[in-house]
């Protein structure tokens, strides 16, 4: 292909992404009346996008120098520093491409069969399309502050797809809550990205401020670095600078939008929403996007001179393994399946944050990248056996769903298998590559992380087996999904099992060895095309770390398997029903979701709002209320000076006239020219 | 079916809950209809680009380990110690 024709490509990003919003807003302002029209507008363009994606992938394939492309436009400019919103394409920007279109085409396949009788099955693609767009546009900001704007946006259609049907007490409820519980984390955000910009502004040269990519010296790092030379983040008796304060502001975003620990309580509720979109945007992309930004504003979290070991990432991997392994143990006593699926997702993003705290910046993508895959075909199973058990969710209400749905068993099996990290299933590639960087980061947090594995194999089989083994449980009569649902499953299976192998070269096998000593490295096809700085690094493999999380998954599968398909171990209702208060209490520490709820619930009722009646009680007695009396007291003081000027005698006033009429005249001559 | 709101039949209508009409709901698009088999052939080729694109990424060419700078954070950090 020419190179003009390449260009061309890369060029034509922005196109792509304002064509769902139109797609969204004419399906809105009309299109509704028709679903076939709705639906063909939503898939049209968001299959054009896909094939765009494809094309873009060849593109920087064909001319890595193409990379990174963008253009900006002036926004707000003002005296000190200009705001721009414009579109960045570079290898991290296609592979995000890849996922979000990949992902939401299926969805929207899906969806068409699952929400087919639904009355507001075109409202439904009017927000998917403006979500995708959305995304879309969040990938390809050039700045931090056109993430914001996006960011929110994605925001605003995360609770319009929570809440869609709000009728429903618990949707509405679970919406608001995503609302809150990610405005608290924007707040943080915000706050970072003023206080960057504030301690920035002078190093930007009159380029757009707080740019990803720039002219040398004015994109994030290299402005960091010189505002970093010039002493602009020193703190005198301080133990941290002011780039570490701003860093952990701007992660409340990427915590709250990535449901960590402790702003992650909306994403299980989230699940109120129609399945189609738990896997969009609650699997797959829209939870992503703070793993994204950590990646793509990765700069803030290092050392001037890109060096890991920071406080804020060191903050990044801490709460990204705790998040990781609270999440697993919740996800083993629940019986919802979505929920089931979404404590999985929480725990999965834990991985991701792990890697990236752990400066396996390579490998956190990666992990990102297979798990959309698998996260969204195990939630679009999910949806296939709701629907064809219509609206059971409860995995001890079903069982043996194998011999009714082959086609959702099949694909329910890939995705459990790659989630649980079995070779060569995807998840095992980029798993085990996080796991590697987290034990050579902090021996503790590796550990913490293979012990995670061992509890997601666990969780994962246990749903499975309960869901498509044994007898089946329920009331309604299980069936088969059309083929309209099933083949984006299958769609979505073949990355699921291959998509792994973009990490892998064969080469790292030679010599290796178990001693826990890393082979050399050699590189792979995700790394060399998606990395931080420079160039790209690549890890050896290292045996003994590969045995262990493959141990710690077969110990998962087993135990699962003795439990849940032959049902020879009866520790489930032994735990669930114990008379040990230590074993009683931590089920129901398990089952109740860490009391986090509860917790916040006690919070607030106990402790904000009791604060804030106190506050305003204060200020309502002491002030609003002095002010009113100031006033009146003001008014009767007046009055009553006043008051005494009238005596209803005509000589004080023809007195008071004729006053004004000398005072006037002696000004009069004062003045006159 | 809870996790499908109030599914309707053909020609639904929505309202209030004080029957009072909001807008007609246009007709649902049967099973195995026109639709379903352009889109489950859109899921097909979805696949099959997908299985296209990973075979292109394979066959692209490999970042040498030798030559070039190591520069991801944590080699950064193993290079500074």
């Amino acid at each position: 292909m020419l190179p003009e024709t390449l260009k061309q490509i890369v060029e034509a990003a922005p196109y792509i992404v304002l064509a769902p919003f139109i797609a969204g807003l004419i399906i809105i302002l009309g299109a509704w009346r028709s679903k076939t029209l709705s639906m063909v507008l939503s898939v049209g363009t968001v299959a054009v996008g896909f094939a765009y994606s494809l094309a873009l992938m060849y593109a920087l394939g064909a001319n890595p120098h193409l990379a990174p492309w963008y253009v900006n436009v002036p926004w707000f400019v003002s005296s000190s520093f200009t705001l721009s919103m414009g579109v960045l394409v570079d290898n991290l920007v296609a592979v995000m491409f890849v996922v979000v279109t990949v992902v939401s085409l299926l969805v929207q396949i899906y969806t068409h069969g699952y929400m087919r009788e639904d009355p507001g099955y075109s409202r439904f693609y009017a927000y998917l399309s403006l979500f995708t767009g959305s995304m879309l546009g969040l990938v390809v900001a050039t700045n931090l502050f056109e993430t914001y704007f996006f960011w929110e946006l994605v925001g605003v259609c995360s609770y319009f797809l929570i809440g869609f049907w709000w009728y429903k007490t618990s949707a509405a409820e679970a919406c608001l809550k995503a609302f809150i519980v990610n405005r608290i984390g924007d707040c943080g955000f915000l706050i970072g990205l003023i206080m960057l910009l504030a301690a920035t502004k002078d190093y930007w040269g009159g380029n757009p401020v707080l740019a990803f990519v720039g002219p040398h010296g004015y994109d994030l790092a290299g402005v960091l670095q010189s505002a970093n030379v010039a002493h602009a983040f020193d703190l005198t008796n301080w133990p941290v600078n002011l780039l570490t304060i701003i860093s952990l502001f701007v992660l409340l975003g990427p915590i709250a939008k990535s449901a960590q620990m402790p702003l992650h309580v909306w994403l299980p509720d989230a699940m109120e929403g129609p399945t189609p979109i738990s896997a969009l945007i609650h699997a797959a992309t829209m939870v992503a996007a703070g793993v994204y930004l950590v990646a793509r504003a990765y700069p803030l979290w290092l050392t001037p001179d890109g060096h890991a070991g920071t406080f804020g990432l060191a903050v990044v991997a801490v709460i990204g393994g705790i998040t990781a392994f609270m999440a697993a143990t919740i996800a083993m006593s629940q019986f919802d399946i979505k929920r089931i699926l979404a404590w999985s997702t929480v725990s999965q993003l834990g991985y991701m944050f792990v890697g990236l705290g752990a400066g396996a910046y390579s490998g956190a993508i990666f992990h990102l990248f297979n798990h959309a895959f698998f996260k969204a075909m195990l939630f679009l199973c999910s949806g296939a056996v709701i629907h064809g058990l219509h609206g059971e969710q409860d995995v001890r209400k079903m069982g043996g769903l194998k011999k009714y749905m082959p086609r959702t068993w099949f694909c329910c099996l890939v995705g459990t298998l790659s989630i649980s990290g079995c070779p060569p299933f995807s998840g095992f590639f980029s798993k085990d590559e996080i796991i590697s960087a987290a034990l050579k980061y902090n021996f503790w947090l590796g550990a913490v992380m293979i012990l995670t594995a061992l509890l997601t194999a666990f969780y994962m089989f246990r749903m499975y087996f309960m869901t498509f083994h044994n007898e089946y449980r329920g009331d309604a009569k299980p069936h088969e999904s059309p083929w309209v649902m099933t083949l984006p499953l299958i769609a979505l299976a073949v990355p699921s099992v291959l998509s792994g192998f973009l990490g892998f070269n064969p080469q790292v096998l030679n010599g290796l060895s178990f001693d826990g000593k890393t082979t050399a490295a050699a590189a792979n096809h995700f790394a060399s095309f998606v990395y931080f700085g420079r160039a790209p690094e690549f890890e050896g493999m290292n045996g003994l770390v590969m045995a262990c999380s493959i141990l710690a998954a077969f110990i998962g599968f087993y135990i699962a398997y003795e439990v849940y398909l032959k049902r020879a171990w009866k520790v489930n209702e032994q735990i669930a029903h114990s008379d040990n208060d230590i074993v009683a209490y931590a089920y129901q520490f398990s089952y109740h979701k860490w009391f986090f709820d509860d917790l916040y619930l006690w919070l607030v009722q106990s402790v904000v709002l009791p604060a804030f009646q106190t506050i305003w009680q204060w200020v309502d007695r002491y002030i609003v209320d002095n002010l009113v009396n100031f006033a009146a007291l003001v008014s009767v003081s007046v009055g009553e000076v006043l008051r005494l000027t009238q005596n209803g005698r005509g000589q004080s006033y023809a007195l008071v006239i004729f006053g004004w009429v000398a005072g006037l005249t002696f000004l009069a001559f004062l003045f006159s020219p | 079916m809870s996790d499908a709101g109030h599914a309707s039949g053909n020609n639904a209508h929505t309202d209030d809950d004080h029957g009072h009409d909001l807008y007609t709901v246009p007709p649902f698009v049967p099973e195995d209809s026109l639709q379903d088999q352009v889109l489950s052939l859109l899921a097909m080729l979805c696949c099959f680009s997908i299985l296209g694109l990973f075979i292109y990424w394979s066959g692209l060419p490999l970042a040498s380990v030798e030559s070039e700078i190591k520069a991801e954070p944590a080699a950064a950090s193993e290079q500074a110690k």
